[in-house]
């Protein structure tokens, strides 16, 4: 597993490196359209476990539990085998629908934590509840849900590799497929590794970076019970 | 999409799959078996004062958290050469080790120091302070997060499937073997984890609320 010499000169091939920056690719494009998407999907969702409105509420919590209490893994085979999907939109909306339901609790949190003075203030201002829920209650919820919301960011960058399953070629499997060509293991272990980890510190700087900038001096700050 | 028919699976395929379930729960089982007691190693190891303890554990801690779990197990099944067995409960305990470590550490840094002063000062040593006074005060309140964390290991044993046949291997075997079912099947499969999984979840809710019924 060690190898006492190690090459990474291979990595610059270019019989490998094409196909690294194909595996590159597949893994960024998963992870941006994957993150946009659940952030948006999550957020509706954990709007909707909170509203008055009964049969909303509880498709929310149902989809909440269902998605959170079933593998990534079979949630992916769902849409690949059950909905015969192309592998990519498969492993895609697995994804989705996997760390959706993480963020809609996030976000579920993140929202019960805004005290309620500032609902009643605005409807005592006459803000409509679209009004209320984008203007006042989620701008100051999404500040208080930086950090737990960064860290179901970074779970679904590694999570993105579940698509090995279903042989769509992002960089582990294709961290497969070259070292078992090559037996250079260590070598390309090492740079799949580095990318996923390189992705992740971009979105804690992000999220570092976010919280100073939203800071607001003299917002509250309260502490967000969650559950991982 | 047609209507549920489970009848369209024959005993054998039955047997599959509860055979996929049996080895699904023997590797969970044997996961947190062995990481339990590494994790809480670790977790130890990560909260001492001393840096020849500390560091190593941290380094591990911090590197098994930021790899996928997939990258980590193909690694081990391409490079590692005992049984399949063996070695997906060896990727699932090492990679669970590193988040029960981080439970452990939560756990006995909510431990009041006060508790640890009156305790070295009656004149006990480090290890009895920690086995006496802190680490059970400490499970305590870890134990509602380790029910979740084998929440955890129950959905990861699906990644296993790389190598054998458990629970969603033996789904992706017969829904490759019956295309025309397998929407059902699928099914199927996630209603069995979501029964293991719920019933866990409700459980480790149930644990939180009497520890906080305790606490008042």
């Amino acid at each position: 597993m060690f190898p006492a010499v190690l090459d990474f000169q291979i990595l610059l091939d270019p019989q490998y490196l094409p196909l690294f920056i194909k595996g590159l690719k597949t893994t960024l494009l998963l992870c941006v359209l994957g993150n946009i998407v659940s952030v948006i999907l999550g957020t509706l969702i954990g709007i909707s476990k909170l509203s008055d409105f009964k049969p909303l509420k509880y498709f929310a919590s149902a989809y909440v539990e269902v998605f959170r209490n079933t593998p990534l893994l079979v949630q992916v085979y769902f849409f690949y085998f059950g909905l015969a999907l192309e592998p990519f939109w498969a492993g895609l909306f697995g994804l989705c629908t996997y760390t959706s339901s993480y963020i809609a609790e996030v976000v579920r949190a993140g929202i019960q934590s805004v005290p309620e003075i500032e609902s009643k203030a605005a409807d005592a201002l006459g803000f409509n509840s679209y009004d209320k829920i984008t203007k006042i209650i989620l701008p100051q919820a999404f500040r208080i849900i930086i950090p737990p919301m960064s860290n179901q960011l970074m779970n679904l960058t590694k999570n993105t590799s579940i698509v090995y399953f279903i042989t769509v070629a992002d960089i582990t499997y294709i961290f497969e497929t070259l070292s078992a060509q090559t037996f250079k293991f260590f070598e390309f272990f090492v740079v799949a590794a580095l990318t996923y980890m390189i992705i992740c510190w971009i979105i804690a700087l992000a999220s570092y970076w976010a919280e100073k900038y939203f800071y607001v001096p003299g917002m509250i700050n309260l502490e967000v019970g969650l559950d991982h | 999409m047609h209507i549920i028919a489970l009848v369209n699976l024959i005993p054998p395929d039955f047997s599959l799959i509860f055979d996929g379930l049996k080895i699904t729960l023997i590797i969970a089982f044997w996961t947190a078996v062995f990481a339990l007691p590494f994790g809480i190693l670790l977790g130890v190891m990560r909260s001492s004062r001393i840096k020849l303890f500390r560091w190593p554990a941290a380094l591990y801690i911090e590197l098994i958290r930021s790899l996928p779990l997939v990258l980590y197990m193909v690694m081990i099944f391409l490079t590692m050469s005992f049984g399949a067995e063996s070695r997906g409960v060896f990727t699932l305990a090492s990679f669970t080790a590193a988040y029960i470590a981080e439970i452990v550490r939560g756990g006995l840094k909510s431990v009041d120091k006060n508790q640890l002063r009156a305790a070295y000062s009656l004149g006990m040593k480090t290890p009895q302070v920690l086995m006496k006074i802190a680490i059970p005060q400490a499970v305590t309140r870890m134990i509602p997060a380790l029910v979740n964390q084998f929440n955890v290991v129950i959905k990861d044993t699906s990644l296993v499937s790389i190598g054998l046949l458990e629970l969603t291997k033996a789904g992706k075997i017969l829904s490759e073997r019956k295309p025309m079912y397998s929407m059902e099947i699928i099914l199927l499969i996630a209603v069995i984890y979501f029964v293991i999984c719920y019933g866990l979840s409700i459980f480790g809710q149930y644990l939180e609320r009497r520890y906080a019924e305790r606490l008042q």
